[in-house]
């Protein structure tokens, strides 16, 4: 009975002790600085809910998200890294080290992708039966490519090798979003091109790399960057 | 009677001072909840007993300093993350004389003020934050007139107004090809103030057009 008192009247002291404090509360402090002042460290063991009200759920975030702070006086928020910011976010990184069959001269091939070491599907999709990228998120993307050509096979005996090569990146096959167009003369036996470009890209869009040489060559190595920029 | 206050304020005073555990009876931490937690207001993190903590600002993320420290808010930009500062579109074709280099312009549809600004009057970037950037552009340079057209075309980030080739692409072009493509890219330290245009050039008379450009932030001083 004495002990149930007691307990009584500590409850009744913290509640009156904290609306003393203005119904703030404080742990390990006497002069709170926030509904709950904790002055020391907090553990949790489940979901961080911010937000809500006195009587409605606040956002426990997904699974990647970070805590955003919205200032003094507003909850902060759980946010994707390009919700925060124009955070450039790594799409595709693609690579091909796989030689293509020899291809007639002028006749313009479609690189293909042997590997895709990093993909965000949210962003970008590969399909390697068709070798094109499909945009799943609208923005601005910035493409970087290199593509390398072997004209070994080519006779020794002028015009040989001698010609021109194109790189391109499409979209939809058509719209030329970066190119890259060299001529060379004969003992050409491989050329390098690296090429770069931003465009806007809707949902559905297809991207892919093509090259061509005048004379008689292979697509012997190929790598393509793809950054989403922006919305 | 007095002796039961004495008690229930030891009591209290034992209560704000040692670990507090919800839901759990072995507290972890000063305040330990073993469950969810919510709030509706700022968190502040930092301070001391008697001073408030800090509740961040708009867009930091909190981050954490390690063991027996609290958690900061910073801006992700000055740990070195990559921000996207501009991104452009030529809307129209420019014509240029031979040997001569001609500015690109570019409608910005991102253009981040605090990083970079664009000046479509003169055509000229002035950088406002010093750092290193990555710029890639790409331009198509076509030679007016009649065969033959060979050549070498340039397409340069260059400095203003000074005319120093930042850094460039030169493409040589046979006699019987009118049209280049060419696109550059590199990563390049900018000082405040100082400035920059893309521009593009031929050895004979030209029109350059479908000129894109995107400007990244990748690292402060």
């Amino acid at each position: 009975m004495i002990n149930k008192i007691v307990y009584i009247i500590c409850l009744i002291g913290l509640i009156s002790w904290a609306n003393a404090q203005t119904n703030k509360v404080g742990i390990n402090t006497e002069t709170p600085q926030a509904d709950l002042h904790t002055n020391g460290s907090l553990q949790i063991t489940k979901e961080l809910k911010v937000g809500g009200t006195s009587s409605t759920e606040g956002d426990y975030g997904q699974d990647g998200q970070l805590l955003v702070s919205n200032g003094d006086g507003n909850a902060p928020q759980w946010k994707t890294i390009d919700e925060i910011s124009e955070f450039p976010i790594v799409s595709v990184i693609a690579l091909n080290n796989t030689s293509t069959a020899r291809n007639n001269a002028g006749v313009t091939t479609k690189s293909s992708f042997s590997s895709t070491p990093k993909i965000n599907n949210d962003l970008i999709t590969f399909n390697p039966a068709t070798n094109e990228f499909e945009v799943q998120k609208s923005g601005y993307y910035k493409l970087s490519a290199i593509l390398v050509y072997d004209m070994s096979e080519n006779p020794s005996a002028p015009p040989s090798t001698s010609g021109g090569a194109r790189t391109t990146i499409l979209k939809n096959s058509s719209a030329v979003i970066t190119a890259n167009y060299s001529t060379h003369g004969e003992r050409t036996n491989d050329l390098s091109h690296n090429l770069t470009g931003t465009a806007y890209f809707e949902v559905g869009d297809k991207i892919s790399l093509h090259g061509m040489y005048t004379q008689r060559y292979r697509l012997s190595r190929a790598n393509m960057a793809i950054t989403y920029l922006s919305e | 009677m007095k002796k039961i206050i004495v008690t229930a304020v030891f009591l209290i005073t034992h209560l704000v001072s040692a670990q507090v555990g919800i839901h759990t009876q072995t507290p972890q931490a000063t305040l330990h909840i073993q469950g969810n937690m919510q709030f509706t207001k700022s968190l502040n993190v930092g301070g001391t007993s008697s001073t408030p903590g800090n509740s961040g600002n708009s867009n930091e993320v909190l981050a954490s300093q390690g063991e027996g420290k609290p958690p900061v808010w910073i801006k992700l930009e000055d740990r070195d993350v990559s921000k996207v500062v501009d991104i452009g579109k030529q809307p129209s074709a420019h014509s240029g004389n031979g040997f001569e280099w001609t500015k690109i312009g570019f409608n910005n549809s991102l253009i981040n003020n605090e990083y970079i600004t664009y000046n479509s009057a003169t055509r000229v970037f002035t950088v406002n934050k010093a750092g290193y950037y990555d710029i890639s552009a790409y331009a198509r340079i076509i030679v007016t007139g009649s065969a033959p057209y060979s050549g070498t075309s340039g397409l340069s980030i260059r400095e203003y107004p000074s005319g120093n080739h930042i850094f460039r692409n030169s493409i040589g072009n046979s006699s019987d090809r009118n049209t280049i493509y060419s696109s550059i890219s590199n990563i390049v330290f900018l000082t405040a103030g100082q400035q920059f245009a893309v521009e593009a050039g031929h050895t004979r008379s030209y029109n350059v057009s479908l000129g894109n450009i995107s400007i990244i932030y990748i690292a402060g001083v």
